[in-house]
């Protein structure tokens, strides 16, 4: 369903993504690991369209999508919920909802319906439609953009970090939400905090380090791999903030060198 | 009482002007974050825009004023689509400022293109005579204004929060990132707004053009009034725009009907800096419509080349020969002119200190070259000083106005300071118009002497033209070693990260008031040599356009290299000389440089001549990226 190949891509100057593959099959969960500043998040930025690849191909269906606006991207079926909720807080939930289908207008009564059913297992979000976003809590705010994620009727839907924030027995909840996603045939590219849960769901995983794959299989493999166990899956999680400190390094440098 | 009640009216009426042009502005600034100063140059258009249909053409009332909001709608889009949506996907704030601000100056030269130089007074929308409301008189026009205010802010607030379009902007505002996530598109929705905020600006014109007289160029007042008005209300928010509008509109009258019409405008303009610096969310600013994902600052910074390398002097040496030989070698008649550039490239290179290497700019600079030019006037041919006395005590005041406003703006985020520059620009504009007494008011002072050192005395252009030259030479060549040494690379470190430079030990703010101070002493300089080479100097000569005619100097000959501005400023000078015929169009070719170079040459000529000729030599300074709207 999403096929890529020899992606590169990165910010101003900085290139964070290099010579990226990676494929997403229909019904299948495929989790991105990698510590702090591995360019996870800036993948899905790429594939949602809101930076352009300066190298290599994004395939949807078989077709090429790395020029598309995001606007068409969503409509072609890919929904991505950023990192850190990205509500828009003066906004009341119900309007948060309704610009999930911006890009696939619904009828009022098909969007009544639309909504009643992404909410269905969040009860919380469908009680207080009518309230401003900012006056949920973190986690309601969570479930909020989920929600929201799924109001255009994605096929391929990327969860950047969804339980960033949750309480544990949410966490699970979710994790539960994504498993049930699946089973409706939904494409899901996940990235978590917690690498061992998320491989314990997912078909398939992608290690990225540095901006490059550096590893990728069955998750089972994955989750049996000693290095991975050492590096990703350890107790307190030895993540490294190593990537983003060399980046703040590099900045520095070009100041003082003149 | 009676005379308060009628004054608070007054105020009401003038302050829902303000209030159009203010809900203008927000709409904008919700959107995008960007402060559009060419928001008055709409209502001017839409002004004259009536007067043509109205009195030329003679529709009638109500076609005439539906169609110049279609005219004010039309170019808006026209501009917004052309001009400020591209813009605002490539360049950082303080670059979209001046974008806005070479709008302002291209609208104002297009109107007098159009319209000439002389003032409009509409007919007043209807005869009847002022309503007494017990024993007060309110011209009807103030209905109508009132009227047509209400309905622009009923229509607004309909089209905000009642359709598809105001949730899609409302959304862009909050967290334009996640917008486009949603698939809204940013830049369709930030144009409409952007020709919204025209077509508003253009009713507000209609409908206050009755009440007073309007010029080609009161356009920049609107601008400020309804910034303002904006500010008090806190930048983007509808009731806080509207009762920002009121607010001022009451405080002016209340000034100017207690005290003097002076001290009303002075006023206008200290509650802009006060506003600024101690509430610049506003008074009203309600937490929620805050923008919530928005960085404050961009990361982008406008590009510099920077030219270096033994290749430098040699060019700088042939330079200074070829300055020193051009009298020789030009008509006669370019003599004045180019008297008037060397010593507008000294203030230009002052600029270059706090533009291209500390990275800030300012909308002000005319003003201190108002202070230094007025200072050593009135010393001069009051008290007889010695003009380089005159010019070391304007050169002072300068440094000490310099001073304060920098500790009191400092902490202003980078395109608040600019804003902060450009009122205290206009407050200077203001008081050499409104201090009669001292500086002479609009005629201007006359009878100043030449300029002289001992017994040389330096009365003709070409004297003058050395004296300049050899200043500029002098200073160009200190500021070049003082680039290079600490002071220059902790400033060039400040430009392209601030909070980078703080955390490895610079102290930023100390330095920018350095690079500020500089700034200022060098323009004062310019400006008192400007009174001693005419012998007279009025506020026309050294008003806020020339402010923005430094930065158009600077930015078109290239930032951050010294020498850049020179070309610039002789380019920019000579131009309007060797052309005569093309005068007229003078005005609307600075602001339509000011925009094309911002746009498409960054680094500007001197920059662009560099990278061609020796591509080693020229050191491309580009900052990060910011991916909201990429
Ligand atoms: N807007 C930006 N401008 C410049 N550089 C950025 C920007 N966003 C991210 N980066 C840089 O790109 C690199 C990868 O960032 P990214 O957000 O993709 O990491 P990540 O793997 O999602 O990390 P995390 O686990 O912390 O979310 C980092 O070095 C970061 O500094
Ligand atoms: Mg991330």
């Amino acid at each position: 369903m999403l096929e890529i190949e020899h992606l590169a891509a990165g910010y101003g100057r900085d290139s964070v993504l290099h010579n990226v593959a990676l494929a997403v099959r229909q019904g299948e969960i495929v989790a991105l690991i990698g510590a702090n500043g591995a360019g996870k998040s800036t993948l899905m930025k790429t594939i949602s369209g809101l930076i352009a690849p300066r190298q290599g191909e994004i395939r949807f269906d078989g077709r090429r999508i790395d020029a598309l606006s995001s606007a068409r991207r969503v409509e072609l079926g890919i929904a991505h919920v950023p990192e850190g909720r990205q509500i828009f807080p003066a906004l009341t939930v119900a309007e948060n909802l309704r610009l999930g289908a911006y890009a696939t207008p619904l009828a009022a009564a098909a969007m009544a319906e639309r909504i009643a059913a992404v909410c269905r297992p969040f009860p919380m979000v469908l009680e207080r439609l009518d309230e401003p976003a900012a006056n949920l809590s973190g986690g309601q705010q969570q479930m909020l953009a989920i929600c929201r994620g799924l109001m255009s009727a994605p096929r391929l839907l990327m969860l950047d970090e969804p339980s960033l924030g949750l309480a544990p027995l949410l966490v699970g909840e979710i994790f539960r939400i994504v498993a049930e996603l699946r089973a409706r045939n939904l494409a899901i590219l996940l990235v978590e905090q917690n690498a061992r849960q998320s491989l314990a769901i997912a078909d398939r995983g992608y290690v990225l380090e540095g901006g490059r794959v550096v590893m990728s299989g069955p998750a089972a493999d994955l989750l049996a791999n000693p290095d991975l166990a050492e590096k990703y899956f350890g107790v307190g999680g030895s993540v490294e903030a190593g990537d983003g400190r060399q980046a703040l390094a590099r900045r520095l440098k070009v100041i003082l060198e003149p | 009482m009676l005379n308060a009640v009628q004054i608070i009216i007054g105020g009401l009426l003038q302050g829902s002007a303000f209030a159009i042009v203010a809900l203008g502005f927000s709409l904008v600034f919700r959107v995008t974050g960007v402060v559009n100063l060419s928001q008055g140059a709409f209502c001017i258009l839409g002004a004259m825009a009536m007067y043509f249909l109205q009195v030329d053409f003679g529709l009638p009332l109500i076609v005439a004023a539906a169609g110049s909001a279609v005219i004010g709608l039309a170019f808006g889009f026209v501009c917004g689509a052309a001009i400020f949506v591209p813009a605002l996907s490539r360049l950082p704030m303080s670059a979209m400022l001046m974008v806005t601000a070479g709008l302002l100056t291209f609208m104002e030269g297009l109107i007098l293109v159009i319209w000439g130089n002389q003032s409009y007074a509409l007919p007043p929308f209807s005869r009847e005579a002022p309503v007494l409301i017990g024993a007060l008189r309110v011209p009807s026009q103030g209905f109508w204004i009132a009227g047509i205010s209400a309905a622009i802010v009923l229509g607004l607030w309909w089209l905000i929060y009642r359709t598809g379009f105001g949730v899609a902007l409302r959304a862009c505002a909050q967290n334009p990132l996640a917008a486009r996530l949603m698939g809204i598109d940013l830049n369709r929705i930030t144009l409409v707004s952007f020709a919204l905020a025209a077509a508003i600006a253009a009713i507000g014109g209609v409908a206050i053009a009755p009440l007073t007289t309007l010029q080609f160029d009161s356009g920049r007042f609107l601008t400020v009034y309804g910034f303002i008005a904006a500010t008090i209300g806190g930048l983007g928010g509808m009731a806080g725009s509207i009762t920002g509008g009121l607010a001022l509109g009451v405080a002016e009258q209340v000034a100017a009907g207690y005290l003097s019409s002076l001290f009303a405008n002075a006023l206008a303009l200290l509650i802009l800096l006060a506003m600024l610096l101690w509430r610049p969310r506003g008074l009203f600013a309600s937490r929620r419509e805050a923008r919530a994902d928005v960085p404050t600052q961009r990361r982008v910074q406008r590009a510099v080349v920077r030219i270096e390398g033994g290749g430098a002097w040699g060019f700088i040496v042939a330079l200074v020969i070829l300055l020193a030989a051009l009298p020789f070698l030009v008509p006669t008649g370019l003599m004045a002119s180019l008297t008037i550039a060397m010593i507008l490239y000294i203030a230009v290179l002052g600029l270059d200190v706090l533009m291209g290497y500390a990275g800030q700019i300012s909308l002000g600079q005319a003003g201190f070259m108002a202070i230094g030019g007025y200072a050593a006037a009135i010393l001069a041919t009051s008290y007889g000083w010695p003009p380089l006395a005159g010019v070391l005590a304007g050169m002072a005041l300068s440094l000490i106005a310099a001073l304060i406003l920098a500790l009191v703006t400092m902490s202003l985020r980078g395109d608040y300071l600019a804003l902060a520059t450009l009122a205290f620009g206009l407050l200077i504009d203001s008081l050499t118009v409104g201090l009669v007494d001292i500086t002479g008011g609009p005629s201007g002072l006359v009878g100043i002497p030449a300029f002289s050192i001992g017994p040389w005395a330096f009365a003709t252009p070409r004297s003058m033209y050395y004296l300049a030259l050899t200043l500029a030479a002098i200073l160009a060549a200190a500021l070049y070693g003082g680039m290079r040494s600490g002071f220059g690379r902790a400033l060039q470190a400040i430009r392209a990260d601030p909070t980078a430079a703080a955390a490895l030990g610079i102290n930023v703010s100390r330095l920018k008031v350095a690079a500020f101070a500089i700034a200022a002493m060098l323009a004062s300089l310019a400006g008192s040599l400007y009174a001693f080479n005419f012998h007279f100097l009025s506020p026309d000569m050294v008003d806020t356009p020339h402010s923005f005619e430094t930065v158009a100097m600077l930015v078109l000959g290239g930032e951050g290299t010294l020498v850049g501005g020179l070309f610039g400023t002789f380019l920019l000078t000579l131009l309007p000389t060797v052309f005569q015929p093309f005068a007229l169009y003078k005005t609307m070719v600075e602001g339509g440089l000011l925009i094309a170079i911002f746009m498409y040459l960054p680094e500007g000529m001197l920059g662009r001549i560099a990278v061609l000729l020796s591509p080693r030599h020229a050191r491309r300074e580009v900052g990060s990226h910011d991916d909201a709207r990429a």
